[in-house]
């Protein structure tokens, strides 16, 4: 019997794949600075009773460096995800008449993208976070400009996903 | 930074410019250089001096729109006019 091939153009495409990532870099960034603002909480009430010997002050050491490392960590998630969502978007089957519908997607990303970039400098801002913002370099200056890192990431993915030659990859 | 929220929005110029607005400038650019690399690689199996001629007269086309909403400058329409000239020229010089 003859197998049938799978043709069916899919309804979402890459916006979906652009959303996740914008959601997935938000929430570790979220996660991150609350990993180090309750970390530096507990250190600072337990200094005089947990660094007495060597093992403790390793301890204390090894999870501070782990935790100033989450900042190139999400330029690596960010780098990741992004190269992935290009990868998939370039095997899902396209046509350039559908570039029209993705410039009006591309308003609902970017309006989603400075929801999220806002919603982010109202948490920094608030007092308690004040530590984790000033130890991170990375993950303030990507969210303080998502929209435009959203938008830069959304070119590369759309152009993956319509700029096609007829090469039989992806159809 | 915070970014402002699409208020008052009554014509889809509004969003664009408003959309122009939180990308630090970069969406006419931006949009325009997809528009031309789609076309460009939709139309590359007619040849590359025809492909570059459709996908500079369709890039112009929404230049036009965006310059005339504000999104691009005059520097943006002045190169998409030489892209133009550039296309015309070259299809002219080949001998096809």
């Amino acid at each position: 019997m003859k197998q049938r091939k799978n043709k069916r153009i899919g309804k979402k495409g890459f916006i979906k794949d652009i959303l996740m990532v914008m959601l997935f870099c938000f929430i570790f960034a979220i996660s991150t600075f609350i990993a180090l603002t309750i970390y530096n909480e507990y250190k600072d009430h337990t200094s005089d009773i947990m660094e007495d010997t060597e093992a403790e002050r390793e301890i204390i050491d090894n999870t501070t460096r782990t935790l100033m490392v989450l900042d190139y960590a999400f330029l690596m998630v960010f780098g990741g995800l992004l190269l992935s969502a290009i990868v998939t978007a370039f095997f899902i089957r396209s046509h350039p008449v559908l570039f029209i519908l993705s410039l009006i997607l591309l308003f609902i990303v970017l309006l989603m993208a400075v929801v999220f970039s806002n919603v982010f400098e109202k948490f920094t801002e608030q007092p308690a976070m004040a530590n984790a913002t000033d130890s991170y370099v990375i993950i303030p200056e990507i969210m303080d400009k998502f929209p435009l890192y959203i938008f830069v990431a959304f070119i590369l993915v759309a152009l993956a996903f319509f700029a096609k030659a007829k090469t039989g990859i992806g159809e | 930074m915070t970014y402002p929220y699409p208020e008052n929005i009554t014509k889809f110029s509004d969003l664009m410019v408003w959309s122009n607005s939180v990308v630090d400038g970069w969406f006419g650019i931006g949009t325009l250089l997809l528009l031309f690399a789609v076309v460009f690689i939709s139309t590359i199996q007619f040849g590359a001096k025809k492909a570059f001629a459709i996908s500079s007269w369709v890039s112009f086309l929404l230049g036009i729109m965006y310059f005339a909403i504000g999104v691009i400058t005059g520097r943006e329409m002045v190169f998409l006019i030489a892209m133009i000239g550039l296309s015309v020229v070259w299809l002219f010089m080949s001998k096809e």
